[in-house]
């Protein structure tokens, strides 16, 4: 009798006790599951010789490609440039962010922008400002050769052209960053070592860049983290001498059909990565003391300073030097802004290359209406905004925030599943899309839906951010509140209803934003899966890269100029929650 | 070492005048504490000798020299902020040579002196550690000990207990005492605490919303405030601006600034009448409590003097008739007319 | 702003993104694929017919509809040939096209290993193809000739007459033993361009590869030492269409090219410009070249296999075929067509040449294609660049600079693990 009401019990309980929440959040580790681990798996059992007709496991992948110039000379390739782009980054950038830093003058905010723009354009926009600025037809290799008689730079299949595009690319990240280092120098420091004798070049080498080290590590590691998986732009650039691993893997994949060998390329990739991001982790800055400065001179204005040759000098100097960055930095953005409105289809209208691009006109070098590239495009983004949201909230809510009001300590199993959604992050877009490939081509369902696969890859590389933006705006959430509201009576969903979403509103509306830029820019993933009648503005803006109408790639990469700087400025007014890749 | 004379100095931000014509000047390696409330611009004025800050008007002198216009390089003046402020990427050795190596002083010398001022500071066995290794008091140690290391003319020390544990302060500023008289460095020491002030200070000056109220030797200070102000910065018990007394004691002491009652002379006398030559105070006693020197405090209530109600010290050394008061008791309390100071 | 107006602008945007997504599925066909008996979709390459260019989609539709079934033609433009068989290998599950046209006497193996294509014979045109050319490109009919000719070196007489004349008999040895002539030289990509991999074969038909048993012409064996010593000046561009573009522009200084026989009659036909000329490889005194034969393919799997038939037997009718010389530039497959004079005049026959294809044979190509390729990528990798300008002269700079970096990142790691 007594064991009849407690299994009664039992069962009742479970039915109340199952809440939708528990659905979404078995929903979100399914997808996890089975876009990303089980796809990860597949890649390194393929690795290791299993699968595609061989079902023993085997180094014989692992060895012979060691054994391969081209797989050398790729790896060499590959981190030569990134650190030459790492350092060249450093070397340009820092004396800006200094600069930032430290002088206020009136227009700073707009200088800061236009500073930070490039950083958060989609590589292909880059890459097609790159061309039509640097190219054999580009305005400033013209210019040059008017000048000087011969181009500046030779953009394709040379060390030179992809390190230029890397780095006008990663002087934005190193001034951002680098600013913030240069801010939180303490004042007093400074002071007390002037009062000590030391002249500002002492105070610089001395005390600031030592003290500077964790942000500069943090920039480097991010710049060095791009350009080694840099595709897009090597892919076009590097030609047949110059391929990142990435590239190396996509070609492998995609061109030779060779998947073990892409499945290899992927897991030493996967392994530098992880290294690198490992050290970034372990090695990011610490708390930096804060100054207790009663709150003047904290950073030098024009105003009230008594002109004298020396200041004169130093400010010229310096507005000579940021401007020069500056303008370097948005050329590629110039270029593409010029091209599309100067080289139109038609004449007589201004804007004649953007008006097609909503039109119905059929480009057969994508083999789609230019309309229908852009329905594409939406459509995709939102799919992956709908899916990176839904699938990043329950998670997020979860183990951010009700793993800490319904047990004590649940802290290992949250960093692990943090652990878990982070992870894409150090998987390159073309490895997760190998992934993706190598666990589903066979069935049915690929094949008929390959756009399914295209939101699901791109919904990976969205992920990591969207999770961090929603997990950090639920710890600033009281958990007071919630366990007020639940002794009042309200059931989970009411208590998500009213007082969790108006909490999150504002950032899930900002993650929307965010991924819908992420979707947008997207390359990598999107070109590995690239069916011609789905294809993006990015995929499109390739293509059409060095057609002989660039006109129209342009007006396309402008629009994608625009949603990404509407985006990052959404972004920070969102909240200062900090944008680290 | 060097005399510090400060003459109208004027400083502002903003729209916001800091210092309203500062003069004082320190003389023969005395030690003088800046005391004021925050934001009285303690802290402007250290900024202004070290010329880390460009004021308006006036002149700062070391010496015969006139500084103004100087950088803070060519100084030789010891400044320690406040918040414990040490090179974080630095050891505390480092931390300590740190003036004498962008002077290139050869490394014989500059260890040969490490060791001295680190002996005199009691830091010798830090030497090697990083400043995050470090105890608050232990840092402001070897801030002081790097200050010194370049034998400054002038050492300036910013709220140097602030964040010290409670139970170091008082060694620390017993310290830091000696330490300035071993060295014979003339030094400016701002704080807003009237007790270290009390415990260091050759000379007081007291400062308020950027004007000097008060610039005394430290006896004088103690015993005869200027105004009701300087009393209530030296910590003076029982100084009651004039704001906040009544009409008919303002019409019978006609006080400018305020009066005090002395706390000692104050007696407890339940049971008598009022005298002519005496002021009858009427309270209740809320609390019983302890001065540093353990001698027992009364604190009573009172609304015979203020327009609202406030609490007076009484110090019970002298105090027959205490045993018959009880808390929460109405009492009367008797004060001389004559005892009352009237600033 | 209030939490309220967020969160009804996060519901109007999210709305408002779904409506968009909605309407893209239901209100436009987001498959390319034909759905309809009226349409046919045809894969190619940028260059068909191009220049200056001769609209057959648009004479095919006319056609079409004067024959009483209309018809409309979606053509979806490749870089090169290669890349179109990568991407109908793509498809193969699903396949988006109904004709392909342009894969070649070398990719038809592969395409036909992959079984991407659909064997048929135009009725229409039996005995007008020559039937040589039917068994160079594909006797099992997976793909019908419609242009043939000879991969050559192609030359600017005025860039290069200081070296070269038309006269000389150059041979491969030339290239590898004269590296100024070898850095005059732009080759496409074998891996993405059927020119390009034409070359690749025509080198190792002349060389010879040991390993597989292949003598080649001057029976050395050793078609990769060819490549090893010229790569450093070569240039290789990805497609036939970079080549180009890069052999017009001046500054780049390279004025001769892969290409074709009849490349020398775009000039000669149109403007009587003979300032370029076509040559071969003379080895031991014997003119040497790659044959090509182009073809055109149902496509496996086509969903409008009947208009892709009627497609194909038009495209090999003397129709189309006429437009073949003067805008293709090749020779077409229609022996019906009668070439005009000036085409006759420049360019370069196959007939005048000893044809390389038979010292490989069509065996060892589709058994080793994809090992040549393999090994071709392997030698170019491991060659020295000369092409980087600014770096060669940094490099000791650069060792210093990743030395520093390296030793920086170590020190760190160390101090850190030992703090």
């Amino acid at each position: 009798m007594a064991s009849k009401i407690v299994g009664n019990k039992g069962v009742y309980d479970y039915l109340r006790g199952f809440r939708l929440s528990f659905l979404f959040l078995t929903i979100s580790f399914l997808f996890l599951l089975f876009a990303f681990f089980i796809p990860l798996a597949q890649v390194l059992l393929v690795a290791f010789g299993y699968g595609f007709g061989s079902y023993r496991f085997t180094f014989q992948y692992m060895v012979e490609i060691i054994a391969k110039r081209s797989f050398l000379e790729a790896v060499v390739f590959t981190f030569e440039q990134a650190l030459w782009t790492t350092g060249l980054s450093l070397i340009v950038g820092l004396p800006v962010g200094y600069f930032l830093a430290r002088y206020e003058f009136p227009g700073k905010g707009v200088i800061r922008d236009l500073l930070t723009l490039p950083f958060i354009l989609p590589s292909v926009v880059m890459l097609l400002g790159l061309i039509l600025a640097f190219g054999p037809d580009g305005f400033v290799t013209q210019a040059s050769r008017d000048v000087f008689g011969s181009p500046m730079i030779s953009l394709y299949g040379t060390k030179s052209g992809i390190i230029l595009a890397h780095t006008l690319y990663n002087i934005s990240v190193v001034i951002r960053i680098t600013e913030i280092g240069w801010g939180s120098l303490s004042q007093e420091e400074e002071q007390v070592a002037r009062t000590l004798g030391a002249s500002h070049s002492q105070f610089v080498l001395k005390i600031a860049l030592p003290n500077m080290k964790g942000y500069i590590r943090t920039a480097a590691l991010l710049v060095f983290l791009y350009s080694f998986n840099s595709f897009a732009i090597v892919l076009a650039l590097g030609e047949v001498r110059y391929k990142t691993i990435e590239v190396l893997i996509y070609e492998s994949a995609r061109v030779r059909f060779k998947f073990h060998q892409a499945a290899t390329l992927t897991f030493y990739q996967l392994i530098i990565n992880a290294t690198v991001i490992y050290g970034y982790l372990s090695l990011s800055p610490s708390a930096t003391p804060v100054s207790g400065e009663e709150g003047y001179y904290e950073k030098q204005t024009l105003r009230g300073l008594v002109p004298n040759y020396k200041l004169v000098i130093r400010l010229a100097t310096w507005s000579v030097y940021v401007s020069v960055v500056l303008f370097a930095s948005l050329l590629p953005i110039i270029a593409v802004l010029r091209t599309s409105v100067l080289i139109r289809v038609d004449q007589s209208d201004v804007f004649s290359n953007y008006k097609i691009l909503f039109s119905n006109r059929y480009d057969p070098l994508l083999g789609l209406s230019l309309g229908q590239v852009i329905r594409n495009t939406l459509f995709i983004a939102s799919g992956v905004v709908f899916l990176s949201i839904a699938l990043a909230l329950p998670i997020a809510r979860y183990f951010g925030f009700y793993s800490n009001i319904d047990r004590e300590t649940n802290e290992q199993a949250s960093r692990f599943v943090s652990l878990g959604i982070i992870l894409p992050m150090a998987t390159s877009p073309v490895s997760l899309s190998l992934g993706l490939i190598i666990a589903y081509q066979f069935s049915n369902f690929f094949e008929n839906n390959v756009v399914f696969w295209i939101i699901t890859a791109q919904t990976l590389v969205a992920l990591p951010f969207v999770y961090r933006l929603i997990s950090s705006r639920y710890e600033q959430l009281d958990p007071e509140t919630v366990r007020v509201a639940r002794t009042l009576g309200a059931s989970s969903f009411h208590v998500f209803k009213s007082i969790e979403f108006p909490f999150l509103a504002k950032t899930v509306m900002v993650a929307a934003v965010f991924s819908f830029a992420i979707s947008l820019g997207e390359f990598g993933a999107t070109y590995f899966f690239s069916r011609i009648e789905w294809t993006t503005l990015a995929i499109a803006v390739f293509k059409l890269k060095s057609a002989r109408q660039p006109g129209i790639p342009s007006a396309m990469a402008v629009i994608l100029i625009l949603i990404s700087f509407v985006s990052f400025r959404a972004i920070s007014i969102g909240e200062e929650t900090e944008l680290r890749v | 070492m060097s005399d510090l004379r400060v003459e109208d100095l004027h400083f502002s931000y903003k729209s916001w005048d800091v210092l309203k014509g500062i003069s004082f000047s320190v003389t023969d390696s005395r030690l003088a504490v800046l005391l004021g409330a925050s934001g009285s611009g303690k802290t402007t004025i250290l900024k202004c000798i070290a010329q880390l800050l460009r004021y308006d008007t006036g002149r700062i002198y070391i010496g015969e020299e006139e500084i103004t216009g100087k950088s803070p390089q060519e100084l030789n003046v010891g400044y320690v902020p406040q918040g414990q402020i040490l090179f974080s990427n630095m050891s505390v050795a480092r931390n300590i040579e740190f003036g004498m190596a962008v002077k290139g002083v050869p490394r014989e010398e500059r260890t040969r002196k490490v060791k001295e001022i680190a002996d005199l500071l009691g830091v010798s066995m830090f030497l090697e550690r990083k400043p995050r290794e470090l105890s608050g008091g232990q840092k402001q140690r070897v801030a002081i000990a790097r200050a010194l290391a370049i034998q400054p003319h002038l050492l300036l020390l910013d709220e140097p207990l602030a964040s010290v544990d409670a139970f170091s302060k008082e060694a620390l500023a017993l310290e830091i005492k000696r330490v300035q008289q071993e060295t014979g460095t003339t030094t400016v020491y701002v704080t807003h605490d009237q007790t270290e002030a009390r415990l260091v200070a050759d000379q007081v000056v007291i400062l308020s919303h950027g004007k000097i109220v008060q610039d005394e030797p430290l006896e004088t200070a103690v015993s005869n405030p200027s105004s009701i102000e300087a009393a209530i910065l030296m910590g003076i018990p029982n100084s009651i601006p004039v704001k906040q007394l009544k009409e008919e004691i303002l019409a019978k002491y006609k006080p400018k600034t305020g009066v005090i009652i002395p706390f000692d002379e104050i007696r407890l006398e339940p049971n008598r009448s009022e005298e002519d030559s005496e002021l009858r105070i009427l309270g209740k006693i809320v609390k019983v409590t302890q001065d540093i020197y353990q001698n027992p405090i009364l604190v009573l209530q009172t609304d015979s003097l203020t327009t609202k109600p406030i609490r007076l010290k009484i110090r019970l050394r002298k105090q027959k008739n205490f045993m018959e008061a009880k808390t929460l008791e109405e009492i009367n309390a008797y004060l001389p007319h004559n005892k009352i100071r009237i600033l | 702003m209030k939490a309220k107006t967020i969160s009804s602008l996060v519901t109007i945007s999210l709305l408002i993104l779904a409506s968009f997504s909605l309407q893209s599925i239901h209100g436009t066909n987001t498959n390319l694929r034909a759905n309809a008996n009226d349409e046919i979709v045809i894969y190619t390459y940028d260059s068909l017919l191009a220049d200056p260019g001769y609209n057959f989609t648009g004479a095919f539709e006319e056609y079409m509809a004067n024959k009483g079934s209309p018809v409309s033609v979606k053509l979806v433009l490749f870089e090169d040939a290669n890349t179109i068989l990568t991407r109908l290998i793509l498809e193969k599950d699903n396949p988006q096209a109904d004709v392909v046209i342009g894969l070649d006497n070398v990719l038809v193996h592969r395409a036909k290993a992959e079984g991407v294509l659909e064997p048929y014979i135009s009725q229409n045109v039996q005995g007008e193809i020559p039937s040589e050319l039917i068994t160079n490109l594909d006797p099992d009919h997976y793909l019908q000739p419609y242009d043939f000719g000879i991969i050559s070196f192609w030359a600017d007489k005025n860039r290069v007459g200081y070296l070269l004349d038309d006269s000389q008999s150059i041979t491969l040895d030339d290239f590898r033993d004269n590296s100024t002539l070898a850095s005059l030289l732009i080759v496409e990509n074998p891996v993405f361009s059927s020119p390009g991999l034409g070359f690749l074969l025509w080198t190792i038909a002349v060389y010879g590869d040991e390993d597989k048993g292949i003598s080649g012409v001057l029976g050395q064996g050793d078609w990769k030492e060819w490549w090893k010593e010229t790569a450093p000046y070569l240039r290789i561009v990805k497609s036939w269409g970079d080549a180009i573009d890069e052999f017009f522009a001046e500054e780049a200084n390279r004025p001769i090219m892969i290409s074709y026989g009849t490349s020398p009659s775009y000039g000669y036909c149109q403007w009587q410009d003979n300032s370029t000329w076509a040559f071969v490889s003379h080895e031991n005194n014997r003119a040497y070249a790659w044959y090509q034969v182009e073809g055109i393919g149902l496509v496996k799997g086509a969903s409008n296999p009947n208009m892709a038939k009627e497609f194909i037997d038009w495209f090999l009718s003397e129709d189309l075929q006429q437009h073949i010389p003067e805008n293709q530039w090749m020779y077409p497959a229609n022996s019906n067509v009668t070439l005009p004079q000036c085409f006759l005049e420049s360019a370069l026959h196959p007939n005048n040449v000893t044809i390389l294809n038979s010292y490989i044979g069509n065996e060892a190509i589709s058994q080793y294609l994809d090992t040549w390729l393999d090994e071709w990528e392997e030698v170019i990798a491991g060659v020295g660049k000369q092409e980087d300008s600014i770096l060669p002269v940094l490099s000791s700079w650069e060792v210093a600079i990743v030395l520093g970096l390296v030793a920086f990142v170590t020190q760190d790691l160390i101090r850190r693990r030992r703090e």
